[in-house]
This record gives C-alpha cells, sequence and structure tokens, in this order.
C-alpha cells in the first residue's frame, strides 16, 4: 500500500522538508533536461516520488540527499528514455531558453556563458559538476545521489574542470582584453 | 625533484579539498618545485563561486495561482465544506509551463505540506486533491497497462474497499484513457485512486472511499487546488472525480461515472 497518507516520523520529515529542498531540485532537473517545462515536471514527479515513499525516509539523515537520488533516479530510468523516444533527449541545451536574456548585464552575460560551457558538458560530467559545484555535495554524496563509485565521479570531474578551466580563462581573458 | 605523477583526479580533488581523495602533502611538496605541475593546477582552476551563481540564475517562475493558493482564504473544510476557486487565473498547459512554473509548483508542495501537517484540513477530499496537485501528465503518460492486467490489479485494489469494479467502465470515455490503479490510505482507511489521462495531456484521478454515513449525494461540481473536481456519495462509498480545468468533462464523467454506479 502507498503509504502517502500515513502519518510517521519521516512523512512528516519529509512533508516539512519538501518546500524547501524542491528549488535545487528543481535546477538539478533544469540541468538534466535542458527545458523549465521538463524540470517542472521532474522535479514534481521527484516530490510526488518522495511523498509515496516516505516511510522509507530516514528521518536522522538528509532529505535532500535522498531527494536528489530520487530525481536522478527518475530520469535515468524514466524521463530521459521518454525524451529520447520523443526526439528530445538530443537536443543542445541552450542558456538563452532558460535564463532571460534581457535581464543581462556584462556580469550576468560572463556567467551565462559559463552556464552555457556547464550545460553543453556531456551529461555525466554535467550531473557531477553540477552536484559538486554548484549543489555542494562531497564528492561521497554526489557518488552516492549518481549511484557510482567515487572513483567514477572524479574522472568526470577532472573531464569537466578541463573544459571549464579553459572558459575561464576565455572569460577572464576576454574581460582583461575589454 | 619529486618522482610521483599526479593523476587529473588527484590534482582536481586537491583543488576540492577533498583530502581523503587526494594526497595532499605530496602535491603541496611537488608543487613548490615543479613548475609544470603549477601549470597543470592553474590549467584545472575554475571559480566554484562564479559557476554557482550562474546557476543561482536559474529561478522556477512564480505563477499567479500559487499566491491565491497559499492565502489563508483558502483554505477550507473538507467534504462538506466550502472549497473556492483558488486559481482565478487559470492554470497554463502542462507542456507549455507548468502552472506557470516550478515556484508555482514548489509552492504547491508547500500548500500539500500545510494541507498535510493542519489539523484544521481534515477532509479526506482536500488531500486527494492536494495530492492529485502533484501529478502531471508525464507522472502518468508512459504508463500503458494492457487491459487484462489492468482488471487484475483493480481487482486487486478495488477489493480493499470492500468494491468490485470492471475496466470497461473506466474505459467508456472519449478522450479519457484508463492508465492504473493504485491503493492509498487517509487516517489508516483504505483509499483507492484510479488514474485517468486526457487526450489534452491532463491528469485525472477518481478516488473512492468508504462513507461513514449513508447520506447520498448527487455529483458536485468544485474547484479544489485550481483543478476540477466532482465529489458525490453513493452505496456507501465516497467518490471524488479530480483533475485538469475542464468542468464540463469532469461534470460528464462524473455524471456517467454515477450512473453507472462503478
Amino acid at each position: 500500500m502507498v503509504s502517502f497518507f500515513r502519518r510517521k516520523p519521516s512523512d512528516a520529515a519529509v512533508r516539512e522538508g519538501l518546500s524547501q529542498v524542491f528549488p535545487r531540485v528543481w535546477r538539478y532537473a533544469l540541468s538534466l533536461t535542458g527545458s523549465r517545462p521538463e524540470a517542472d515536471d521532474l522535479a514534481q514527479a521527484a516530490c510526488l516520488r518522495a511523498m509515496e515513499r516516505a516511510d522509507q525516509f530516514q528521518p536522522d539523515s538528509h532529505l535532500d540527499r535522498w531527494v536528489f537520488r530520487i530525481a536522478h533516479n527518475l530520469w535515468v530510468t524514466e524521463v530521459r528514455h521518454r525524451q529520447v523516444r520523443s526526439g528530445n533527449g538530443l537536443v543542445g541545451i541552450e542558456t538563452a531558453e532558460i535564463v532571460d536574456p534581457t535581464q543581462d548585464s556584462d556580469v550576468r552575460q560572463e556567467r551565462r556563458e559559463l552556464l552555457q560551457a556547464v550545460l553543453h558538458l556531456p551529461e555525466v560530467q554535467r550531473q557531477a559538476v553540477v552536484l559538486v559545484y554548484v549543489e555542494g555535495y562531497s564528492y561521497r554524496d554526489a557518488a552516492m545521489i549518481l549511484d557510482v563509485p567515487v572513483g567514477t565521479l572524479m574522472s568526470r570531474l577532472a573531464a569537466a574542470r578541463a573544459v571549464l578551466a579553459q572558459k575561464f580563462r576565455t572569460e577572464k581573458g576576454g574581460r582583461n582584453a575589454r | 625533484m619529486h618522482d610521483r605523477y599526479f593523476t587529473d583526479e588527484e590534482l582536481v580533488a586537491y583543488l576540492d579539498g577533498e583530502t581523503d581523495f587526494a594526497p595532499v602533502a605530496e602535491i603541496t611538496a611537488a608543487l613548490a618545485q615543479d613548475p609544470a605541475l603549477q601549470a597543470r593546477l592553474a590549467a584545472l582552476e575554475i571559480d566554484r563561486a562564479v559557476l554557482a551563481e550562474g546557476f543561482a540564475d536559474l529561478q522556477p517562475e512564480a505563477g499567479p495561482r500559487s499566491v491565491a493558493v497559499l492565502s489563508p482564504g483558502a483554505r477550507h473544510g473538507g467534504w462538506s465544506g466550502q472549497i473556492a476557486d483558488p486559481a482565478p487565473h487559470g492554470r497554463a498547459g502542462l507542456r507549455s509551463g507548468f502552472w506557470g512554473g516550478a515556484v508555482a509548483a514548489a509552492l504547491v508542495v508547500g500548500v500539500f505540506l500545510g494541507a498535510a501537517l493542519s489539523p484544521s484540513r481534515d477532509g479526506w477530499a482536500e488531500y486527494v486533491a492536494a495530492y492529485q496537485a502533484l501529478y502531471s501528465n508525464s507522472t502518468l503518460a508512459h504508463i500503458d497497462v494492457p487491459t487484462p492486467l489492468q482488471q487484475a490489479e483493480l481487482d486487486r485494489v478495488a477489493a480493499s474497499i470492500g468494491k468490485s469494479m470492471s475496466v470497461e467502465h473506466l474505459q467508456i470515455f472519449p478522450d479519457v484513457r484508463f492508465a492504473r490503479s493504485q491503493i492509498l490510505s487517509f487516517e489508516g482507511q483504505p483509499l483507492i485512486q484510479l488514474a485517468f489521462l486526457t487526450s489534452t495531456g491532463d491528469p485525472l484521478a477518481l478516488c473512492i472511499m468508504r462513507a461513514e454515513e449513508g447520506t447520498e449525494r448527487a455529483p458536485e461540481l468544485r474547484r479544489m487546488e485550481g483543478l476540477s473536481a466532482a465529489l458525490w456519495q453513493q452505496g456507501g462509498y465516497r467518490y471524488i472525480l479530480i483533475g485538469g480545468e475542464d468542468d464540463a468533462l469532469i461534470g460528464r464523467m462524473s455524471a456517467s461515472l454515477a450512473a453507472m454506479n462503478v
């Protein structure tokens, strides 16, 4: 039986914490899906799944990591397949679609270009970068969320760092040249 | 000179302060005397703060519905309570912007949390509505179960509330596909949820629970959590059909379901 409505301590912990976790999970979902509507759906589905499985949550553990893992698993097992099947899975992510360009100052423009660089990374590298460098998870926690060995996570981060560092140097050079 | 080659992974872990995964002392010592290593490290440098700031620009959009839903006046009683329309501006299509954006979705979660925790909102219908508000079309879109399996699932689910139901009665609606059935619970009592998906992508749910008293009530249309809903009571069971914004559809479906005494 789905335990969504049962009153248990783990249920309360999930209910109380979900609204705070949601914006972060949504942002991760956006980095995975590349579109706001898809991110809405994925983050929403992750919350729904978390509520349905609230009795599996350990109240003394970290809700955010648990919900991130749920979102990641949903993406891997369900949403990504549907996107690919529907022809949307290989579309390049453009920040113009997800960030309002009319608000751009120079600084924001630079941030946007870096954001673009992250979003253009291969998916597995993008996941690692967002979890570790944006969300601030430790290597161990990020590896747990992604369900990969820490060594695999480190390889993905190293590959991503080489690309992003190049982008950072370009950005810095561009600013200095202005 | 040092004779140890450090991998990029180790150097990145060193930069990230992940001391369990980097030979920190060795790298630090080597850096003092190895310009090539210094160059390799520099080639992996990024400003994490700038990166995080870039992502901080990515925010879910706010939607007008969420504000209305969150206002204290939008909270009402259960089955017999008056339920106002908390979505005066309507809802955008799911694919074209989920209720005007994900902050709205986040706030719906917040509303749901409030609903679930508030002792004043103990009506089963409101729990159902808050639960349904979390559904998107993608929740159900991938579910495609053959009819015989649907019937077997429905038999098991319906038995939990002492009912016997036929899938055929749930498949008579044009442009509405019966997707699945599952058992939920409300305050320890079983509550069954039969989920549908409309051709326009709206998830609908028919939820049924045993009634505590025998009064019969014909389907009555409401708006709950911004969703079209019909509530009725029949044959010792309480029913709610909810989802989307098409009041006419919910009206037609609820009338048919009541007429069939599903």
